[in-house]
């Protein structure tokens, strides 16, 4: 047991009745951040194992109501969006025809997502390689294609790994023409493996739940292991939204802005989003309700302020 | 590759907003982040003064509000089609009325109920309905107060709108706390 596990148990146990609806529950959680944002800042020595286990913390926390963000249809469908300019030749077209403009020096969060990358290269691509497996053909056959990888082996990445490794001596930049598809691939898998592990949880949480009240210990560990498991997800994730190189991607996938009407997720296809949610496992198994073959839909969904941006995004079209 | 033809889109401001819509997935990461950071950049600053941080509650309550009668609704629409003919605009508030109280179009679930609401207002079955604030509407509405020059002090602010809101709990200055253990938490 760390040092850290106890001296400040508050922030770090995951628990499996944290309630934030309730007075009480909220102020405790409120007391939880302010007793690790002083903890966090006065032990520079402790920063990051403290950050570590307040991740988890937070994880434990905040899991569904990301899990509800992430399938909602808007969601969804940016990330079929994703995958369809995979499936599609948009991307190598642009890179073709396109006189490729990048930064010349790294940017903020560029060598986070480098460092983080290379660090956990070995686990990261075993994972991939696990989610590849459920995708269909056709998405498997084009990622290999795209990422330069032999065909029904595992993805590598060899471009976007050797790109990582220079930025993080600050020797290179990570977003370039070479490093564009594997980065888009990344991105695609990120946002898959972060709704897969999201969808575990909220499974393993309906099943502690299932027990007439009583919450079994091999329920409660796989639940507990289900929310540490999603940590490297959740974190690739993190970094690749917050790095540059996503900033500069998102800039040239839509034409610095120009085509983005095109990757817009749009109410008439919401059918086919849910659908396609269920397909790659972000909608949990332990779904809450009609399936999308049902004559009329009728899923669990979350109207939350995704739909406001879009609307908001529309208008200044 | 930049065709002026293509669209006419404000192309750099939409870009940005559709960036923040695709963090909004980590925010709870990303501010966990930003607290970090200014939280060793104020201990840096003044090592000795480093105190726990304040965090305020404001818990908002679903309210109830009066609903305009169908009369009203029909001077608005009306209000909004001047360049139409009376008769034109009767005969769309008529198919308006007919379409909602008839049930007669096909809508998604979550349109349903707010026209379930609108088939009240048309009969006259009800004078108020009850909606709540969404949460991070009302934090933006507060730092927004909050960024705005006044000569009242930020404390009174908080309570104004607090009040205003109908808040049930204002809850703060949690750090009188003497234990890190948790009270009421059922650890695993």
């Amino acid at each position: 047991m760390s040092r850290s596990l106890l001296y400040h148990p508050r922030y770090l146990i995951v628990s499996t009745s944290m309630d934030v609806s309730t007075h009480e529950g909220l102020a405790n959680h409120a007391e939880s951040v302010s007793c690790y944002l002083h903890e966090y800042g006065r032990n520079q020595a402790f920063r990051s194992e403290y950050s570590k286990s307040f991740f988890i913390y937070l994880l434990a926390a905040s899991w569904s109501k990301l899990h509800s963000r992430f399938r909602s249809w808007q969601a969804l469908g940016f990330i079929r969006q994703l995958e369809l300019s995979i499936t599609g030749s948009s991307l190598e077209k642009m890179i073709t025809e396109d006189e490729f403009q990048y930064e010349l020096e790294l940017g903020p969060g560029d060598r986070t997502l480098a460092d983080f990358f290379s660090r956990n290269k070995i686990f990261l691509l075993a994972m991939v390689d696990s989610h590849c497996k459920s995708l269909p053909d056709e998405v498997k056959s084009r990622l290999s294609h795209l990422t330069h990888s032999p065909s029904g082996s595992t993805l590598t990445f060899n471009e976007f790994s050797k790109a990582a490794e220079l930025a993080r001596k600050n020797e290179a930049v990570l977003y370039t023409k070479d490093t564009v598809l594997d980065f888009h691939c990344l991105l695609y898998l990120s946002f898959l493996m972060a709704g897969n592990a999201l969808g575990d949880i909220k499974d393993a949480h309906l099943r502690l739940n299932n027990h007439n009240g009583k919450k079994k210990p091999d329920v409660v560990e796989t639940y507990k292991l289900a929310i540490k498991a999603a940590e490297v997800s959740i974190r690739f994730l993190v970094c690749m939204l917050s790095s540059s190189a996503f900033k500069s991607h998102m800039n040239f996938w839509t034409d610095g802005g120009l085509s983005l009407r095109h990757i817009l997720p749009s109410f008439d296809r919401k059918r086919e989003y849910m659908i396609f949610g269920k397909d790659r496992k972000i909608i949990g198994s332990s779904k809450m309700g009609p399936g999308p073959t049902d004559a009329s839909p009728s899923y669990e969904n979350s109207e939350d302020d995704t739909t406001e941006v879009r609307e908001k995004i529309i208008e200044a079209c | 590759m930049l065709d002026v033809n293509k669209t006419t889109l404000q192309a750099p401001g939409s870009l940005l907003k559709f960036h923040g819509w695709v963090t909004i997935f980590v925010a709870h990461f990303l501010a966990k982040r930003t607290l970090e950071y200014h939280s060793a950049l104020l201990f840096r600053a003044s090592p000795n003064d480093f105190a726990k941080p304040e965090i305020k509650i404001l818990a908002v309550d679903s309210e109830e509000y009066d609903l305009p009668s169908w009369d009203k609704f029909k001077r608005v629409i009306r209000d909004a089609l001047t360049g139409l003919e009376e008769e034109v605009v009767k005969q769309i508030i008529d198919t308006l009325e007919s379409k909602i109280i008839g049930n007669d179009i096909s809508v998604p679930k979550e349109v349903q109920k707010g026209l379930r609401t609108m088939k009240q207002v048309i009969k006259g079955d009800t004078k108020t309905i009850t909606l709540r604030m969404h949460c991070e509407a009302v934090f933006a509405a507060l730092l927004e107060a909050r960024g705005r020059p006044t000569d009242i002090d930020t404390e009174n602010v908080f309570k104004t709108l607090a009040e205003i809101w109908k808040v049930l709990g204002f809850v703060s200055r949690y750090n009188t706390f003497h234990s890190y253990f948790p009270r009421t938490w059922k650890a695993i």
